[in-house]
């Protein structure tokens, strides 16, 4: 932890003790990405029938509600959702597995953000097709930072 | 083991045969994401509910894999549609630390 801190500091920005930490805390919030591996960039997928609400302009990224309502194509019913936070240190939020064949489906969470990003909710149907979504947002604070 | 977590499970809408409910389910568990520290500058390990499974009187209608992007309290709505005969919702729990929980609730029609 000392060892990040001396890299990504340098000595000049470190007096102000709030920022060092703040700067700390993000280091280690982005010290570890993963990867959330996909057949096709989501930027090339249909958004069709995906609704998102999400907050333009949040105040903290500690809990950002998002609210989707998915409709499946003609014929075709729902399998799974994901929700993806590209920027979050772990970026799979949610992966929810659908057992009935609900052709519309509404679900409503709270997330946390580690920095301004935009959210991507993607839906997988029985054919094995995808559809996804984004809804970009703003925070004023991380999440990966303790308030106290 | 520490102190055991509030769950609560709750619908919004009329309870009729055939409608699709919201059931809201939320559990105040502290999600420790491993990524903040506390107040002596140690790292808090990580411990979130990483599954949450829900059945309508005993079949599994939702299976969900969580990750530290959930706020704490955790919270998922998610639709129910109401069988004719009315039934149970039962939803359960695990976390990093072992844990687990059930909530349910009866559909009366």
């Amino acid at each position: 932890m000392n060892k990040i801190r001396k890299l990504t500091i340098p000595p000049q920005v470190q007096s102000p003790m709030r920022r060092s930490g703040m700067a700390w805390a993000i280091g280690t919030c982005l010290a570890m990405p993963q990867q959330v591996v996909f057949s096709r960039p989501l930027n090339e997928l249909s958004s069709d029938g995906i609704e998102l609400v999400f907050p333009r302009l949040a105040d903290t990224g500690n809990a950002v509600p998002l609210e989707a309502l998915v409709t499946a194509p003609t014929g075709l019913h729902l399998k799974a959702l994901k929700v993806i936070l590209p920027e979050n240190p772990n970026p799979e939020a949610l992966h929810l597995k659908i057992m009935d064949k609900p052709v519309q489906y509404r679900l409503k969470t709270r997330l946390r953000l580690a920095a301004s990003q935009s959210v991507w909710l993607v839906a997988y149907f029985n054919d094995g097709s995808e559809r996804a979504n984004h809804a970009p947002t703003i925070i004023t604070s991380t999440a990966c930072l303790d308030e106290s | 083991m520490s102190s055991p977590i509030l769950t609560r499970l709750a619908w919004t809408g009329p309870v009729k045969a055939g409608a699709n409910l919201e059931a809201r389910w939320s559990a105040a568990h502290p999600m420790d994401s491993g990524f903040r520290v506390d107040d002596s500058g140690r790292q808090i390990p990580k411990n979130i509910i990483h599954t949450v499974r829900a059945y309508l009187n005993d079949r599994l209608i939702m299976e969900a894999d969580l990750g530290t992007a959930m706020t704490s309290p955790v919270y998922l709505a998610f639709p129910v549609l109401v069988p004719p005969e009315g039934g149970i919702v039962k939803v359960i729990w695990k976390d990093d630390l072992g844990q687990m929980g059930e909530t349910q609730q009866r559909l009366v029609l």
